[in-house]
């Protein structure tokens, strides 16, 4: 029985030994190239990482500008339309300038992307015009206008707005969908409508 | 097995910042670990093939480290299970189970086989008995014998329950020392010719 203990120690001191003997003998040199072509590809995906990072901003601010342009000829034209409209001087309140009031917002909860179960440390929301008909593609239903505050279906646009979380990496992880409401019309004085006509 | 264990969540930031393509993150993780994971493919495989699989774990967690998830275990052990499927890849057909149904090594060895391996003089000669050990037993000698891992550990690294690590390893320890009182035989009987 002591044999086998001693047999037992014996074959475990000798492999500790080996183990020691190999963790001095580890001293790969081959692997400084190894190494090196790593580096390489660390630095590639680097590279495509920023690539598809900058495409990705580029391709919003793209969208947003494409967005943006119609509004703003469309807020410009407005006024052309209907003329000047000089407040009457008789009246503080009415020359006192017309806020607008801020934009009402309504939004879905964010929905998951292919992407969303890759891990990510950072992510920046970007926001969109996407096509209307994404929104069924996320099983939802393209809201109608059903209340006064709300544009005309003429005015329905063709695309809505979406808010994109896109990770560090430049993979989008979710997106909800924004819908703006229009703010309450202000009561216009009777005597500038008059005016304008 | 001591860098399995500590700076876990470190190791898993640097993962993620290589990933971004943070080649200092890299050149951490590689200067940490590349050391164990080409002693263990050289234990397992040989000189020719060790430099291969070291790079091709290290290009597997860059290309493929969305797959790593920390709370499965520590980026080290994530390695040595790359390494192994590479590692076993490389290895004859025969496959890491065979000659799994060897004879019960049973046989009593002379403790005196032993005692000058244990003296240091003939590390060479235990190192040629583990490799010419079957993979199914070289591998668990290898990851808890020249590793100092622990049971679970290198189960979860085999893909196999912990019971199968500790017979593998009962058995393989008979085989190496039925190999080495084999050789002291040989070298007792040459001296004596």
């Amino acid at each position: 029985m002591n044999d086998v203990h001693d047999s037992e120690r014996a074959l475990t001191s000798a492999l500790r030994a080996l183990a020691r003997d190999d963790e001095r003998r580890a001293s790969p040199e081959g692997l400084s190239s190894v190494e090196g072509r790593l580096r390489a590809e660390v630095r590639a995906v680097g590279a495509a990482r920023r690539a598809r990072l900058r495409r990705s901003i580029g391709l919003a601010a793209a969208v947003l500008a494409a967005a943006a342009v119609p509004a703003w000829r469309f807020a410009v034209r407005g006024p052309q339309t209907s003329g000047p409209v000089q407040p009457p001087s008789t009246s503080a309140a009415a020359a006192a300038p017309i806020a607008s009031p801020p934009r009402r917002e309504i939004t879905t909860a964010f929905l998951p992307l292919a992407y969303s179960d890759v891990p990510v440390a950072g992510a920046q929301i970007v926001r969109m015009s996407v096509p209307r008909s994404a929104l069924a593609s996320f099983g939802l239903t393209p809201a109608e206008s059903s209340s006064a505050q709300e544009p005309a279906p003429a005015a329905v646009s063709a695309t809505v707005i979406a808010d994109v979380v896109i990770g560090d990496d430049g993979l989008a992880r979710a997106v909800r969908f924004v819908r703006a409401m229009e703010p309450a019309v202000p009561t216009v004085p009777t005597a500038r409508m008059e005016q304008t006509r | 097995m001591k860098a399995m264990t500590s700076g876990a969540g470190d190791d898993a930031r640097l993962v993620r910042r290589m990933r971004r393509g943070d080649e200092a993150a890299f050149a951490t993780l590689f200067a940490a670990h590349h050391a164990a994971i080409h002693r263990y493919a050289l234990q397992m495989c040989g000189l020719a093939a060790a430099d291969d699989v070291v790079q091709e774990v290290f290009l597997a967690l860059l290309r493929q480290s969305h797959r790593y998830d920390p709370a499965r275990g520590a980026v080290l052990t994530y390695l040595y299970g790359i390494a192994r499927h590479h590692v076993l890849k490389r290895l004859p057909a025969s496959g890491v189970e065979s000659a799994l149904d060897d004879d019960d090594h049973r046989t009593a060895v002379p403790a005196t086989a032993l005692d000058d391996l244990s003296r240091g003089e003939t590390v060479d000669r235990v190192r040629q008995a583990v490799q010419s050990l079957p993979p199914a037993y070289r591998e668990v000698v290898v990851l808890c014998e020249l590793h100092e891992m622990d049971y679970e550990t290198a189960a979860s690294i085999l893909e196999c329950p912990i019971g199968t690590v500790r017979s593998r390893l009962h058995r393989a320890r008979r085989l190496l020392m039925t190999k080495l009182a084999a050789v002291q035989r040989a070298l007792v009987g040459e001296s004596r010719g």
